[in-house]
């Protein structure tokens, strides 16, 4: 790769005299498009239009996750001397490459050159916000926002990533307090999801529950109707709560987590062959939990069938992770083991 | 004020980047952190927990663990105990007895009397030292020449406009407020006559307030003996104590001034009371108001937040409690 790097700056500190070998960069990429670009980085008039095309062809490594041959060659750009606005366009490119590999370090070295241009700017403040966010630093995350919502106070991914810190810290009420204000919060789904966790977080069960319900009336989403079923069960709604559920496995059958609530619901109503159905449904989707087992346990019991209660009783222990799980199946063993 | 944060921000911005990327590089090499979550992620010990604390809410009172709430003195910080009481309410956790002291007690009256706690937020907003008390300037300027202490008699005339003229026998739930013996340094638990004197006298700040005259006894605030009376719950004999717990950080108060130095002397005893008194709790909630002073009214509503967030965090701790104290048979049957 370091090839690619060396023939480019080649290229353009010796441009237009030089001439180097296509083929050998050809082997080097993947993708004929890729090739194409390359071609015409070739055979460009002009440093403006090669610059141009040289970007296309990193954004292009990019969208083919060759993120180190992306990053080599904004490096190269910034080699070339460009104005301050290209540098700090570029500064920007790095930074985001760091973030899709993960290098949040990396990140924050080229989003602060990039800032240390343009102070003010909204778009490297948000940028470090969202690294500050992903490390969990979260007073530093507070201030990028913050600072971008003092140059552009309608900046809606700003509000939106500090109500994000926010709700990551635990404020509820303070990250609704910006989630609120973001236009047409109903057609966000992400957003739907966060504002429905934090309404629920601070007991507003009905403000949550008019976020889902105009959200459904548009889309139809497994996940917000999930949400929705919990809402419902936490109004103790369950005939609603059991709509949802199941609204939510019949757009996506594969889920775990709708079934073992529905079975439980049909649990708590006394439903125990529908609540076996849908454990049994759960079990087979996902069988490393203990919960799973030690609801099957109660359904069986109340079916009468205490010899399966019993071998789920010990298959909860078995698979419990946490002392809590541990406790609940070795209580019901006991339980159990008392019948005769 | 504003030209020291901005020098802070600056000197930030500048010399402290390459320190917070150092940081996050420590950080990310030490921990293999996962950012992917989706609504059906599924904790199964939270699923658990909700479907055994639906069977609890179901059982008669005398088949449930029996539940003492203790909340602590603090002054201003104890109105944090109002966003305790609000996440208790929404996640219906029982409470059978309210052991206070101080602040606690005021705060424990407006619950056990059932005050909505949006009245009571209300109220924190709106509280002041004149509206309990006889504080001013020139009070206090005239209590340091005429050695006369300062009444709080205000306290029972707030409560009684609040609560009503209760007896705490006429109380929804049961409650103990915990005082001082000024002369003995005894703990005194009030327990019955009027809510409203009980709460005042074990409200009664030493060395600014007239100790207040109960039954030969000379009353003050019970935070001298028990700041957070979780010994005294214990005499009840519930089975699951939560404390909640509003004491000073006394590293971040000031001792500017000869009331800030008398609430700090305060501070300190409290401290080593409180560490032996909480060890003895099931649950111990902490919001985080350590560093508003106890006098501060002005920070008392923002401290209701604080109370809430905290107890939320101890909300799932509380349940497993209340589930492995609740016996199997009552759980399945």
């Amino acid at each position: 790769m370091n090839k690619i790097r060396i023939l480019l700056i080649v290229c353009f500190m010796l441009f237009p005299f030089l001439s180097f070998s296509q083929d050998f960069v050809e082997s080097k990429i993947s993708g004929s498009e890729i090739n194409e670009i390359y071609t015409s980085v070739y055979n460009a008039k002009n440093k403006k239009e090669k610059t141009a095309l040289t970007e296309l062809l990193a954004e292009k490594f990019i969208e083919k996750e060759q993120y180190s041959e992306a990053e080599d060659i904004y490096k190269d750009l910034l080699g070339a001397n460009p104005s301050k606005k290209k540098r700090f366009e570029y500064y920007l490119k790095i930074g985001d490459i760091a973030v899709l590999e993960k290098n949040y370090a990396l990140a924050l070295d080229y989003y602060g050159k990039a800032k240390s241009l343009y102070k003010k700017n909204v778009m490297v403040n948000s940028k470090m916000g969202d690294v500050f966010l992903m490390s969990n630093l979260y007073n530093l995350a507070e201030r990028s926002f913050l600072e971008v919502l003092s140059v552009d106070k309608n900046y809606r991914y700003a509000k939106k990533r500090l109500g994000d810190t926010y709700f990551q810290r635990g404020l509820y009420s303070k990250a609704l307090s910006y989630y609120e204000q973001i236009n047409n919060a109903e057609d966000d789904k992400e957003l739907i999801i966060n504002m429905v966790a934090s309404y629920r977080n601070i007991s507003e069960t009905d403000k949550a529950l008019a976020l889902v319900r105009e959200y459904l009336s548009k889309n139809n989403a497994a996940e917000i109707f999930f949400l929705s079923g919990l809402l419902h069960s936490d109004k103790k709604n369950y005939d609603l709560a059991e709509e949802d559920f199941l609204m939510s496995i019949k757009l996506d059958e594969n889920n775990f987590t709708p079934s073992i609530y529905l079975a439980s619901i049909y649990y708590d109503a006394g439903k125990y062959k529908q609540a076996k159905f849908y454990a049994d449904k759960a079990y087979l989707l996902n069988s490393s939990y203990a919960a799973t087992d030690l609801l099957n346990a109660k359904i069986s019991y109340k079916m009468k069938r205490i010899y399966d209660a019993r071998r789920y009783a010990h298959n909860a222990f078995i698979k419990a992770k946490t002392p809590f799980m541990k406790e609940r199946a070795q209580q019901l063993i006991a339980y159990l083991q008392e019948i005769k | 004020m504003i030209r020291t944060n901005r020098l802070f921000i600056n000197h930030l911005d500048f010399l402290t980047l390459k320190s917070i990327i150092i940081l996050i590089s420590v950080f990310f090499l030490c921990i293999q952190t996962s950012f992917a979550s989706s609504v059906f992620d599924f904790d199964e010990e939270e699923f658990t927990i909700n479907s055994m604390w639906n069977r609890v809410l179901e059982l008669p009172k005398e088949k449930a663990p029996k539940i003492a709430l203790v909340l602590g003195g603090g002054g201003a910080r104890g109105f944090s105990h109002i966003g305790v009481f609000n996440v208790l309410q929404a996640e219906q956790v029982p409470v059978d007895l309210v052991v206070g002291t101080s602040i606690g007690s005021i705060v424990g009256a407006f619950y056990c009397a059932g005050m909505p706690m949006s009245k009571a937020e209300e109220l924190a907003k709106n509280f002041t030292w004149k509206s309990v008390s006889d504080i001013s300037a020139t009070s206090m300027l005239s209590m340091l020449f005429t050695e006369n202490l300062l009444s709080n008699e205000k306290i029972e005339t707030f409560l009684n406009e609040n609560i009503g003229d209760l007896r705490f026998d006429q109380l929804q739930i049961p409650m103990v407020c915990v005082a001082t013996d000024l002369n003995t340094g005894e703990r005194v638990l009030l327990r019955d006559g009027s809510v409203s004197f009980a709460a005042r006298a074990s409200a009664t700040l030493p060395g600014i307030f007239k100790p207040v005259e109960y039954r030969q006894r000379y009353l003050v605030d019970g935070g001298l003996s028990e700041n957070v009376p979780v010994n005294i719950a214990k005499l009840f004999d519930p089975d699951i104590i939560i404390a909640v717990a509003v004491s000073a950080d006394i590293s971040k108060n000031s001792t500017d001034n000869v009331f800030e130095t008398l609430m700090q002397s305060i501070y300190i005893q409290g401290k080593a009371l409180d560490g032996e008194n909480l060890r003895q709790a099931d649950i111990i909630i902490r919001p985080e108001v350590g560093e508003i002073s106890a006098i501060d009214m002005a920070g008392a509503y923002g401290t209701i937040e604080k109370g809430f967030i905290a107890a939320k965090k101890a909300v799932k701790q509380i349940k497993i409690a209340i589930i492995n104290k609740t016996l199997e048979k009552y759980l399945i049957e």
